[in-house]
This record gives C-alpha cells, sequence and structure tokens, in this order.
C-alpha cells in the first residue's frame, strides 16, 4: 500500500496534492505498525514514508532522516530479507547521501557498513552491489 | 552604457564549497532568494538571477563570466580567493545558528602536541580545505606550519575525527557548528581542542569587481540589510540558514 502510495507521489506534481499523498502514507505504515508491530515490513513502509515526507519538507530532513534511520534499524533486526535487503539498502542509501554530520545523518563508514549488510543478505541483487559500489567509492575519496 | 542589470539578468553565484545540496536542492531556495533581494531593491523583475553551486572549481568558473556580479561566499574561500577575484565585500552573512562571526577549532586525538610542532607529518582535514591560506592563518597565524602538513577539503569530519581516534596521523579544523556538535559524538572525551582561530566572518556577499554600478550596488546593499525586517523576507532568509545580514565588520589584513 505504502509502495503504491509512493509511486503516486512520483506522479503528482502539485505540491498540495503529494503533501496529501504522503499524508496517506503515513496512515497507511501506521496502520500497519498497530496491527504487527514486530513485522518488519511494517517500520520497513514507516521509513519509506518518512523518506517521502523528507523530500516534501527539507527544512525538516533532519529530523525526518534521521526518523527514517531508526524505523529501518528495526525493520533489519526483524526482516532483513524483505526487498531484497531493502532495509539495510536504504540505510545505505540514506548514510552515503544524507548531508554530512553535524548537518545531517550522513555518514560513509556507516554507510559502508549498511551496503556491505546489503550484499551479504543478497547479494545477487543488483541494487546492493550498486550502493556497496558507491560506498566504497567515497570511502576511498576520504583517505 | 546599458546597466547588467536592465539587460539580461546579472548572476549572484552562491559559492558553496565544502557544504551539502547538489544545486538542484538548494536551487529552488536561491531563485527565491534573488527574486526576494530584486523587489526589495526596487529593481526590474528576473533582473538577478541566483546558482547555488557547491563545487569551488566551478565556483570560479561562474565567477569568471562577465554576467557574475555578485557571490554569497563562505570567509575562507574569501581569504582564500577575494583578491585574485577583485571581491568587494558588500554584506556580512547573518547565519543560523552561528551568526555574523565565528571561530574555527582545531581538534585533534587527546595528549596530541599544539601548532606548529603538532602540525608536522599530519593530514589536515576540514570543510574549509580548499582554502590553505585561510587555514594556515587559522590555526597558527603569523607562524609558518611545517612544509609536510597536508591539507584536505573534506566533508566528511566524522569519519576524519574517528580516523584521528584511531591513532592515524589526523587533525581536523571546525567550524563552529561542527565543534557545537562536537560533546554529543560517544568518542568526543578522546578529542582535544589544539588550537582555536579568532573570531572571523561565517560568509558575506560580495561585489565581483567592477561588474556593478555603485547605485545598483548601493539598492541591493540596502535591500539586503532590510531584508529580514518582512516576514516574506526573513521566511526566505530562514529556508536559506539565514538571519539576514549587517554592514561588513571584518578582521583586519593578516587576520584568517
Amino acid at each position: 500500500m505504502v509502495q503504491a502510495d509512493s509511486d503516486l507521489i512520483d506522479t503528482e506534481n502539485l505540491p498540495s496534492g503529494r503533501r496529501r499523498l504522503v499524508a496517506d502514507a503515513r496512515s497507511h505504515a501506521e496502520r500497519c505498525l498497530a496491527m504487527a508491530p514486530q513485522d518488519g515490513r511494517c517500520h520497513y513502509a514507516r521509513a519509506i514514508v518518512y523518506g517521502l515526507a523528507a523530500r516534501e519538507q527539507p527544512l525538516q530532513a533532519g529530523v525526518l532522516l534521521k526518523n527514517m534511520l531508526d524505523s529501518l534499524v528495526k525493520a533489519a533486526a526483524l526482516s532483513p530479507t524483505i526487498d531484497h535487503a531493502g532495509p539495510a539498502r536504504l540505510q545505505a542509501i540514506v548514510l552515503l547521501r544524507a548531508p554530512y554530520w553535524p548537518l545531517g545523518p550522513g555518514d560513509v563508514d556507516a554507510g559502508l557498513a549498511a551496503a556491505k549488510q546489503a550484499v551479504a543478505v543478497d547479494p545477487t541483487f543488483p541494487g546492493n552491489q550498486a550502493i556497496l559500489r558507491e560506498a566504497q567509492k567515497k570511502a576511498a575519496a576520504r583517505q | 552604457m546599458v546597466s547588467l542589470l536592465t539587460a539580461a539578468a546579472a548572476l549572484l553565484v552562491f559559492c558553496a564549497p565544502g557544504y551539502p545540496g547538489a544545486g538542484g536542492d538548494a536551487q529552488p531556495l536561491v531563485d527565491e532568494f534573488a527574486a526576494a533581494a530584486t523587489k526589495a531593491a526596487g529593481l526590474p523583475e528576473g533582473s538577478l538571477a541566483a546558482v547555488y553551486d557547491a563545487d569551488e572549481k566551478s565556483d570560479l568558473a561562474r565567477l569568471a563570466r562577465p554576467d557574475a556580479v555578485l557571490a554569497f561566499v563562505p570567509w575562507p574561500f574569501y581569504v582564500q580567493h577575494g583578491a585574485e577575484l577583485h571581491l568587494t565585500p558588500l554584506v556580512q552573512a547573518d547565519v543560523l545558528p552561528v551568526g555574523t562571526v565565528q571561530r574555527w577549532t582545531l581538534v585533534a586525538r587527546s595528549g596530541h602536541a599544539p601548532p606548529p610542532a603538532g602540525l608536522a607529518g599530519v593530514d589536515l582535514i576540514s570543510t574549509a580545505g580548499y582554502a590553505p591560506a585561510f587555514v594556515r592563518a587559522a590555526v597558527s597565524p603569523g607562524v609558518p606550519l611545517p612544509a609536510n602538513l597536508t591539507i584536505t577539503a573534506s566533508g566528511q569530519v566524522l569519519s576524519g575525527l574517528r580516523r584521528a581516534v584511531n591513532g592515524e596521523p589526523v587533525v581536523l579544523l571546525l567550524d563552529q557548528e561542527q565543534s557545537a556538535a562536537l560533546p554529543g559524538l560517544p568518542f568526543a572525551a578522546q578529542l582535544q581542542t589544539i588550537a582555536t582561530s579568532r573570531p572571523v566572518p561565517v560568509a558575506l556577499i560580495a561585489v565581483v569587481g567592477n561588474r556593478l554600478p555603485a547605485r545598483k550596488a548601493s539598492a541591493i546593499k540596502e535591500a539586503l540589510l532590510k531584508l529580514a525586517s518582512t516576514p516574506d523576507g526573513a521566511a526566505t532568509l530562514g529556508r536559506l540558514r539565514l538571519k539576514g545580514f549587517v554592514t561588513p565588520d571584518l578582521p583586519a589584513a593578516g587576520a584568517p
């Protein structure tokens, strides 16, 4: 359901329409968590909603991305294999591309660790290999 | 002669090397700023455009173009390139949450010797590493630094701090926001401050060469100084993490 909301948001041009769709997605994720708080898929969905909200509200992005990472950590602990190691892969994406400390949660070291975790869980998924290459490139650049 | 501000749009270049945000992310915010400044200065709509660029080389290329009449620059950028670009300060930025001036702090692993001796053979990492003239003046004013010191520009300060704690020959020059966040790190107790700069401006807007007629420059300066006094202006500034602008009060020559 949240994935469907996310797809709809990508096709909506009006900011007001996107905000409404983010609210719908948040509602769906919260309902999922209320029904199954130990299901990693619900935490994963909640994380995606935080990410969507961060894109729509850049001034609150710092807090929203931190919440997103917290939800992804829970999702990875409960259901590490969903979406081809999606919780670890998304953690890596956020940690590698968000503004660096202290302006945001960006952290290349932690991003590299998350990317390695994603590849360890599902080495055949191209997205995991791609984010690992990005992480290794950024880690090499910091030396 | 037709004024630049009545012909094609003149350009304000937001030079932000080392700062986050691809141009695409920040561009709507600087577009909004340019529109607000243009309106406040009573200039024709669309006569001033702005561009955000977080790459130093690209910033320099943009500023070399004749349509670049104004530059928003961090103080390190001004120290490094102000003379060669003929930058004349117009207003000084009041930046959230730091203010108009800030101290830079040199941080190393606990027990590390202070500069200049403590910088022999180490890698100094900083978001301002692209401006070695600023870095040298900030960490050791008036005293030459060891020839084998290397200075690296990197936004990955957190990784650098971990490397320092792990015993690698690394020191970090932090801006005030970074040093304020330092105590929150789990390994903060293993780090120490070994030098602190004098207060220096955070950032300023400067006129590039003589590309902006004095009358227009004056109108823009007055508009920028008053921009924060209206709710809309304050909101526009806030989205760029700015509180407003003040008349420049720069350190004496020779200061970092």
